[in-house]
């Protein structure tokens, strides 16, 4: 049974059923699996486990703004999904639980899509640096439209000069719901040394004791 | 120095610092960050070294974010001063830092400037830390 429609996924997953509750979910971790939620438009939601090394490779590539194939072991199911979140573990960055999102393909979806940096070494050579200010921006379009990245030619911007969210060019039937005054890309003048040592020392003359003055409502 | 301009109380209990950072333990600014392996007090002077140490390293390049502030006051009592009398004078501030926690961020330089930066500042720290990258770091190799 195919719940996606045409198979524009480039990424496959394969789940397991799991059953629900926190000690079967530490067990799950335990034996290398992490557990996933499949939800979406006109479907009840299905509780997974997901193989840990497979999450992690195709995470890393496919993020959360390329389609993915989710087959279900043991049922004749396959889905069309976006990992729309996932929680990792603060220290170790392992996978503790994933969400997948079903997507209609008919309809149009929000998704977050990285921008993608090109052309900083043709750049000229002013001492300028290429300050990222906006690592993704939030987009809506049919799922078959979704692109991999919007990229961004930095190589003909000079010191001062910035780009803006109104500047990108997402392609066709692609719709960016961030503010077009947010600036994405800047190029700016490095930080002069010779402040910074100042700072330094003007701060080291001020150590002593703590300033703070107590306002006591 | 960092540390607050006004506060509310100028002297506060210590707190516990069990867990681990629930917030602020992804790198979100920069493209690589020093992520705390253990909890502990950071003072003010310690951020200020690391911070030191970083911008030394990176001369004219990049950009530097201090992802914690010294909020906490920490007070003493005067050497040689009996128990008693009540809690001594604020001493130093301190930021309450559990493990996972995103200390600095850097970008706008290469992967061996930013750790090697990153590496002479957790020198400076009194806690074991880790070098982390920005999920979704890619595109074109600088």
């Amino acid at each position: 049974m195919d719940k996606g429609g045409a198979n524009v996924a480039e990424f496959t997953l394969t789940a397991t059923p799991r059953a629900t509750g926190k000690a079967a979910a530490r067990q799950l971790r335990r034996q290398g699996q992490v557990p996933a939620v499949l939800y979406g438009p006109g479907m009840e939601s299905q509780t997974l486990a997901i193989d840990h090394q497979m999450l992690a490779r195709v995470y890393e590539q496919a993020g959360a703004s390329q389609l993915v194939d989710v087959t279900i072991a043991g049922r004749d199911e396959r889905y069309t999904v976006l990992i729309k979140d996932v929680s990792r573990h603060p220290v170790r960055g392992t996978y503790d639980h994933v969400d997948l999102y079903r997507v209609p393909m008919d309809r149009p979806i929000v998704a977050r899509v990285p921008i993608r940096i090109q052309g900083r070494d043709q750049r000229p050579n002013d001492g300028g640096l290429v300050a990222e200010r906006l690592h993704e921006v939030e987009v809506r379009c049919l799922p078959a439209h979704l692109p991999e990245a919007i990229v961004v030619d930095v190589s003909g911007m000079a010191v001062g000069d910035t780009l803006y969210v109104s500047d990108l060019q997402p392609g066709e039937g692609v719709e960016i719901l961030d503010a077009p005054d947010e600036p994405v890309v800047a190029i700016v003048e490095p930080a002069a040394p010779a402040v910074e040592e100042a700072e330094e020392a003007e701060a080291a003359a001020e150590t002593g004791a703590p300033a703070a003055e107590e306002t006591e409502a | 120095m960092l540390m607050p301009k006004r506060v509310k109380y100028r002297k506060v209990q210590r707190g516990r610092m069990r867990g681990m950072a629930r917030r602020g333990n992804t790198v979100t600014m920069g493209d690589y960050g020093l992520q705390a392996l253990e909890p502990a007090w950071i003072t003010n002077t310690q951020i200020e070294a690391a911070r030191v140490a970083m911008t030394r390293h990176m001369r004219r390049g990049g950009k530097i974010w201090i992802k914690i502030f010294p909020d906490k006051p920490v007070t003493k009592k005067p050497a040689e001063v009996r128990m008693g009398s009540g809690k001594g004078n604020p001493e130093y501030w301190v930021a309450v830092v559990r493990p996972g926690r995103v200390l600095f961020e850097v970008a706008g330089v290469s992967e061996d400037v930013a750790r090697e930066a990153l590496r002479l500042a957790a020198h400076k720290l009194p806690i074991k830390t880790q070098v982390v990258a920005r999920p979704g770091l890619g595109g074109e190799a600088r």
